[in-house]
């Protein structure tokens, strides 16, 4: 990191720094939202007040000769917000519960099998509500065993590349998607 | 002498609901008293990141912005009004002159008037957070036209003449609103009310006087595509895959929430 004539700097961010302004090299300022809520736009000088004076962001004016090092120095940051920050799944309820548990299904679906047994663990081991529900207990752990046997079946192959006189076959056996 | 909030602002109800009654009455297409309709259900919204919904969290309230700094710095009160003073700049003077006006005026919050969508503020907070009840537990409440530091005063002065004459009480929203929006209204089909109510860089501000427990924000929109991002942090961390920071207060910010459905009954809406 430099602070001197650098090519982009982190201009402001809040302490969680999942959004942030940064100036680059051409002096446009952008202004960076969160993933996922849409894509980074230029913005006028007057978004730095508003951001600071209104929404008590850091004003951090850190120069960087990198995308990745201001990156690197945002997440240093953000990282201070780390203490005390790991809120557990201890009280998730059966909404909560419902959402992993589609999750999960997704991620297996997707070829993750290990990343929905490793949720499906989390829930049985953690969650009140799954350690105290019969019904909801055994719904995962039924899920834990079909993700087993499924996982011992040879990959699934697209059915394109399935001959046509074995295409059926390979349905019946589940060795294609549905 | 400081002003009493719902003092002034009874004083104006006669005149301001007078004024819309009479715009209303000369619109013979009831337009404006459909977009009466639509401003009196309007909540009061404020648009915040995750690090004060961590803060919120914690403190079990919606603080004020000197309380927010004081907990950014540990609880050490001092240091938070000298980083409150410092981000305040050359408009802390403008802020401590309106809040002076009014008795506990450092205590304000300060919301939008938002009758629908995600607030003013998205760029700079993802998370709506709404507030329905607003004069419940005897909390003071104003409404004024526009943004208050920027429209009543200066480096040097406040304009409290104006100020005394425009600020509105909370159940008067409605008719506010048509007074200050409505002939913008009438030039728009009413799928655009909403932003002519609330938009960035134009909305009615409402100032809330404390207390403010969590238990009172009813609800918090979100964009739906920010909302699955959120539940991705919390699969992918329950997945055993490390995040990065800012996702990790981010994902510390979507399980506070979820708690606060759960405990205090908040409704979590996405909206396109």
């Amino acid at each position: 990191m430099s602070t001197g004539a650098g090519f982009i700097t982190l201009v402001a961010m809040p302490r969680s720094g999942e959004t942030f302004l940064v100036r680059d090299a051409s002096g446009t300022l952008w202004h960076f939202p969160p993933a996922g809520a849409g894509e980074a736009t230029a913005v006028s000088e007057s978004a730095i007040d508003e951001a600071v004076r209104r929404h008590n962001w850091d004003r951090i004016d850190a120069t960087f000769d990198t995308w990745g090092a201001l990156d690197a120095d945002r997440q240093r940051r953000a990282a201070a917000l780390a203490p005390g920050r790991d809120i557990g799944i201890v009280d998730y309820d059966a909404v909560d519960v419902r959402r992993i548990l589609s999750g999960a299904c997704a991620r297996a679906q997707a070829g993750e099998p290990g990343a929905a047994r490793a949720m499906l663990h989390r829930l049985l081991r953690e969650v009140t509500l799954v350690r105290e529900d019969c019904e909801l207990h055994d719904e995962i752990t039924q899920l834990l065993m079909d993700l087993d046997v499924t996982s011992r079946r040879p990959p699934r192959r697209d059915l394109a590349g399935v001959r046509p006189e074995y295409q059926e076959l390979a349905r019946r056996l589940e060795l294609v998607p549905a | 002498m400081a002003w009493a909030v719902d003092v002034i602002t009874a004083a104006n109800t006669a005149a301001i609901t007078a004024l819309a009654d009479h715009l209303m009455a000369d619109d013979d297409s009831g337009t404006l008293r459909d977009f009466r309709l639509l401003a009196d259900r309007a909540a009061a919204s404020t648009n915040v990141d995750a690090e004060k919904i961590r803060c919120f969290d914690e403190s079990d309230a919606i603080l004020d912005v000197r309380g927010f700094c004081t907990w950014q710095m540990d609880g050490d009160r001092a240091a938070g009004l000298r980083v409150f003073g410092e981000r305040q700049g050359d408009w802390l003077p403008r802020r401590q002159a309106f809040e002076e006006l009014w008795l506990d005026g450092e205590s304000f919050r300060y919301f939008a008037v938002n009758a629908g969508g995600l607030g003013t503020q998205g760029a700079y907070g993802k998370f709506c957070l709404l507030l329905t009840e607003v004069t419940e537990r005897g909390r003071v409440a104003a409404i004024f036209p526009g943004d208050s530091l920027q429209r009543y005063t200066t480096a040097t002065a406040v304009d409290s003449a104006r100020i005394m004459r425009e600020a509105a009480a909370w159940t008067i929203r409605g008719s506010v609103t048509v007074v200050e929006r409505g002939p913008e209204a009438l030039t728009i089909h009413e799928a655009g009310w909403l932003e002519v109510i609330c938009r960035p860089g134009q909305y009615l501000e409402a100032v809330v006087g404390p207390p403010l427990p969590l238990a009172d924000i009813a609800e918090v929109r979100l964009p739906a595509s920010y909302l699955t991002q959120l539940d991705d942090y919390d699969q992918r961390e329950l997945a055993g895959e490390a995040l990065q920071e800012d996702q990790a207060n981010e994902l510390r910010a979507f399980r506070s929430l979820q708690r606060w459905r759960r405990t205090l009954g908040l409704l979590i809406t996405p909206l396109p």
